[in-house]
């Protein structure tokens, strides 16, 4: 039995960050330094940090382990530090149909940083789409409309709200209901308020602390 | 303008098959569904939907699939849809009941079996 030597150390944890803990069989290859097995590691951890860590979990053994090769047994547990209301999400986006996308990336990023799943993340994703649909839908005014979409986390519960300037229209001809019943469908509460300022659309979803093997 | 998605259309026979690979939504659904409805000539009996690729979908992707029903059906031609066990868009479209005007398939096969 070899001398072997543990050495201690601090790092500071903010909210959002991703702790990877591993056996030596996820970096160890024979015939090779393992500086390049934790190379290979943090390539694939920071390729897909943007990923729940589910997803992040399957991406690292994915890229890391053959099964073909593999000799020694490996585990690998993710863990990410989850926002406790202190990160919030703001964004100011145009009233255009091109807002929508780059909109969905920047709260599937959030989303993901709080640790939610790829499908609870979907589902939130599309309600709050909705609500962001019909903010740009019924743009208003002659001069450039925006729209505002700010998300927080109380209690446990992700908010999302989807604020314009404009009015909610009641959905008009076939299949233009279908927004609502979406977000009411994919969410634990959806609210739409009107007021002279505007309209303002408040959607929650629970959040679930999660850890993944 | 940019488009989230990329749409491919293929012919074998009476069936043609419209593949979107990417997103749907508000910029790009209208178009799509356009380019989907010009592309489907009288002589095609089934257009097959492929959602396989299909990143994400909302309200208005629903719209483009409701308004493709209508319009093959007008035609007196039918609608499949291929959407896999588990694909994100699947609860989404099962929420609208898209079932009720083209069935679901979870794979090209099998909707192409089922003719």
């Amino acid at each position: 039995v070899g001398h072997t030597r543990f050495v201690e150390e601090t790092a500071e944890t903010p909210p959002g960050t991703t702790l990877l803990l591993y056996t030596d069989g996820l970096v160890e290859r024979r015939r090779e330094p393992i500086d390049r097995g934790f190379e290979r590691l943090c390539d694939a951890a920071v390729a897909a940090q943007a990923a729940s860590v589910d997803d992040l979990a399957h991406a690292v053994v994915s890229t890391l382990v053959d099964p073909a090769t593999q000799a020694d047994d490996v585990a690998l547990l993710v863990l990410r530090v989850a926002h406790v209301g202190a990160e919030r999400l703001s964004l100011e986006l145009p009233a255009e149909p091109g807002a929508l996308a780059p909109l969905r990336r920047s709260l599937g990023r959030y989303l993901a940083g709080l640790g939610m799943s790829a499908d609870e993340a979907f589902a939130l994703t599309v309600a709050v789409g909705e609500a962001a649909a019909n903010a740009v839908e019924h743009a208003y005014g002659p001069t450039e409309a925006t729209f505002v979409v700010e998300a927080d986390v109380v209690d446990g519960e992700v908010h999302v709200l989807v604020r314009d300037r404009g009015r909610w229209r009641a959905p008009r001809g076939a299949g233009r209901g279908r927004g609502l019943e979406l977000m009411r469908a994919l969410t634990e509460r959806a609210d739409v308020t009107q007021s002279d300022d505007g309209t303002e659309v408040r959607l929650v979803s629970r959040l679930r602390a999660e850890a993944v093997l | 303008v940019t488009h989230a998605a990329r749409l491919t259309l293929e012919r074998t026979g009476a069936i043609a098959v419209a593949r979107i690979a990417g997103e749907v939504d508000l910029s790009n659904a209208a178009s799509l569904q356009a380019d989907i409805t010009a592309g489907v000539t009288n002589d095609v009996e089934v257009l097959v939907l492929d959602l396989s690729e299909t990143e994400y979908l909302d309200s208005a992707g629903i719209r483009l699939v409701f308004g493709l029903a209508d319009a093959v059906r007008r035609r007196g031609q039918a609608l499949r849809l291929v959407v896999p066990d588990g694909a994100p868009v699947q609860r989404v479209l099962e929420l609208c009941r898209v079932g009720d005007v083209a069935p679901l398939r979870p794979a090209l096969d099998d909707a192409l079996a089922s003719l």
